[in-house]
C-alpha cells in the first residue's frame, strides 16, 4: 500500500495542476480566474471537513476519558484552522478580482470568516487553561457547541442575505453553472485534496503524539 | 482595474498561495516528524 | 418534577438575591448601554440614525453589554469558592437552568432600561412597538441561551471578561444577525408577522442551544475544581 502515497504525488497531484491550470474551459462571468475555484472550494471544504473530524474526537474524548481523542481534536482543528485561513484570504483576493471588493458579507465569505473566528476561539480556550484534564475537557464541550451552531448558520446566513443583498451578482460564484466538463475537474480538484488531507492528518496526529510522548519521557527523566 | 479576473498574474498569486499554504504545512509535518521520531527513538 | 423546578428557582432567588447586595453584574451591564448609548448619540449631534443603523446600534449595544454581564454568576462561584458547595447540593441541570434564568433577568433588565434609552437618544421610533418588543424579548432570550454554557467554561477557564466575549461571538453571531435583520424591517414598518422567519429562526435557536446546554453542562461542571 506504500505505492499509494508515490501514485499521489507523481500522478494525481500533477494531472489535477495540469486539469485545473491548463485545460479547464473558462466561466463566463468569472473569466481566467474560473482556475481559483478547483484550488478555493477544495480548501473550503477541507476546513469544514476537519471541524466534523473535530468534533467527533471531541465527542470521543468525552465519551471514553481517552486523552488520545483530545489530541486527535486538537490536530484537525490544527488543520482545520490552517485551511480556514487559506480558504478565508483566497476567497477574499478572489472576490476582489472578480466583484472589486475584498469584503462583501457574501452568505459563503461569511461562513467561512465564522469558522475561522471559532477556530481562533477554540486555540484561545486551550491556552488559558493549566490543567491538561481540564483543557481536553473545556475544548471538547466548546467544540461541541459550537458544532452544533453550525447547521443553524448554514440556514439562516443564505436566508437572511437573500433580501440584505438583493445582488444578482451575489451568488453566481456560488451557483456557476458547470459544464460537464468543469464538474469533472472540480470532483477532481476535490478528491485530489481530500487524499491529501488523509495525509496530512495521519502527519498532524502522529506529530502531535510523538510531542506528548517527548514530553511524559523527559517529565519522567526529571522525576528519577 | 480592467478585468482584473481576467489577468493571469493574479489568478497564478492567489492559487501559488493556496498550494504553499497547504504543501508547504506538509512538508513542515513533514521534517517536524522527522526531527522527533530520531529524538523519541534516542530518548527510548 | 415540581421539585425540580423549585429547586432551579431557589437557584434564581440565591443569584439575585445576593446580586443585590453588591450589584456588580447589573451595574457592569446598565453602566455599559448607558454609556455606548449617550456616547453614540453624542457623536451623532443630534441626527437620529434611521431603523438600519438604529437597529445595528441597538444590537451590538445589547449584545456587548450582555457579554458583559452573562459570565459573573458562574465566574463568582469560582472566585468566592462556593462552587463545590452548590455542586453538592443539587444536579448540574439544575444549576444550568437556574443560572440560565438569572441571566435571563439580567438580559431582561438590560432592555427595561435600554429600551427608553434609545427612545431618548438614539430616536428609536416605530409604529409597531409591540412587535419589537415581543422580537426584541425572544432575541435577548436567545443571546441568554447561547451563552450560558459558554459562562460556565468561562468560569472554569480562569479567563476573564476578553475570553467569554471570544467564544461567544461565533456563538452569537446567528442571533445578532438575524435580530438586525428583524429590528431593522419592523423598525421600517413591518410587522412580527411579516418576519415570522426570523423568529422562527430564533426560536430554534433557542430550543438547539438550550438541549445542548444542558446535555453538556455537566461535563463542565463536574470537572474537578483544581
Amino acid at each position: 500500500m506504500k505505492y499509494l502515497k508515490y501514485i499521489f504525488i507523481f500522478i494525481v497531484l500533477p494531472i489535477q495542476i495540469y486539469l485545473a491550470i491548463w485545460y479547464t474551459p473558462v466561466v463566463k462571468g468569472l473569466g481566467e480566474s474560473t482556475r481559483v475555484f478547483y484550488y478555493h472550494v477544495p480548501v473550503a471544504w477541507l476546513a469544514v471537513l476537519s471541524f466534523l473530524i473535530s468534533a467527533i474526537y471531541s465527542a470521543q474524548f468525552l465519551r471514553k476519558r481517552d486523552f488520545k481523542a483530545d489530541l486527535k481534536a486538537e490536530a484537525n482543528a490544527r488543520l482545520g484552522l490552517l485551511f480556514s485561513v487559506l480558504a478565508t484570504v483566497s476567497g477574499s483576493l478572489w472576490a476582489k478580482i472578480t466583484w472589486g471588493d475584498l469584503w462583501n458579507w457574501d452568505p459563503r465569505e461569511t461562513s467561512i470568516l465564522i469558522l475561522l473566528i471559532i477556530y481562533l476561539a477554540y486555540f484561545t480556550l486551550r491556552s488559558s487553561v493549566e490543567d491538561e484534564d481540564r483543557k481536553a475537557t473545556l475544548s471538547a464541550v466548546y467544540s461541541l457547541a459550537a458544532f452544533a451552531t453550525v447547521p443553524l448558520l448554514i440556514f439562516v446566513i443564505p436566508r437572511v442575505y437573500e433580501s440584505l443583498h438583493p445582488d444578482p451578482i451575489l451568488n453566481e460564484r456560488g451557483k456557476v453553472e458547470m459544464s460537464s466538463t468543469i464538474r469533472w475537474i472540480f470532483l477532481f480538484s476535490m478528491i485530489t485534496f481530500t487524499w491529501l488531507f488523509v495525509y496530512l492528518k495521519k502527519y498532524q496526529e502522529e506529530l502531535m503524539l510523538l510531542k506528548n510522548r517527548k514530553r511524559n519521557l523527559i517529565l519522567e527523566k526529571l522525576k528519577k | 482595474m480592467e478585468e482584473a479576473y481576467n489577468n493571469l498574474v493574479y489568478v497564478t498569486s492567489i492559487i501559488i498561495a493556496i498550494c504553499l499554504g497547504v504543501f508547504g504545512y506538509g512538508f513542515y509535518l513533514f521534517r517536524e516528524l522527522r526531527k522527533i521520531k530520531s529524538e523519541v527513538s534516542r530518548e527510548g | 418534577m415540581f421539585a425540580w423546578i423549585k429547586q432551579v428557582f431557589s437557584i434564581l432567588e440565591k443569584d439575585i438575591r445576593s446580586e443585590f447586595r453588591q450589584k456588580y453584574a447589573i451595574s457592569g451591564i446598565l453602566m455599559f448601554a448607558f454609556v455606548v448609548v449617550i456616547a453614540v448619540s453624542f457623536a451623532l449631534s443630534g441626527i437620529k440614525p434611521g431603523p438600519r443603523f438604529g437597529a445595528i446600534l441597538f444590537w451590538i449595544t445589547v449584545l456587548f453589554a450582555d457579554l458583559a454581564g452573562f459570565a459573573h454568576s458562574f465566574i463568582k462561584e469560582e472566585e468566592e469558592q462556593t462552587a463545590l458547595a452548590l455542586k453538592l447540593c443539587t444536579e448540574p441541570a439544575v444549576i444550568f437552568w437556574g443560572k440560565m434564568l438569572f441571566n435571563v433577568f439580567l438580559a431582561t433588565v438590560l432592555l427595561v432600561t435600554i429600551i427608553p434609552l434609545s427612545i431618548i437618544f438614539l430616536g428609536l421610533v416605530t409604529d409597531h412597538w409591540l412587535d419589537f418588543i415581543l422580537f426584541a424579548f425572544f432575541a435577548s432570550l436567545a443571546m441568554t441561551v447561547g451563552t450560558t454554557l459558554i459562562a460556565a467554561i468561562t468560569a472554569k477557564a480562569s479567563g476573564r471578561g476578553p475570553l467569554f466575549t471570544i467564544l461567544s461571538f461565533p456563538v452569537l453571531l446567528p442571533v445578532l444577525i438575524v435580530a438586525i435583520k428583524a429590528t431593522y424591517a419592523i423598525l421600517s414598518g413591518n410587522t412580527l408577522m411579516e418576519q415570522l422567519n426570523e423568529l422562527i429562526t430564533v426560536i430554534s435557536y433557542i430550543m438547539l442551544k438550550g438541549a445542548i446546554g444542558h446535555l453538556l453542562f455537566e461535563q463542565v461542571w463536574q470537572d474537578a475544581s483544581k
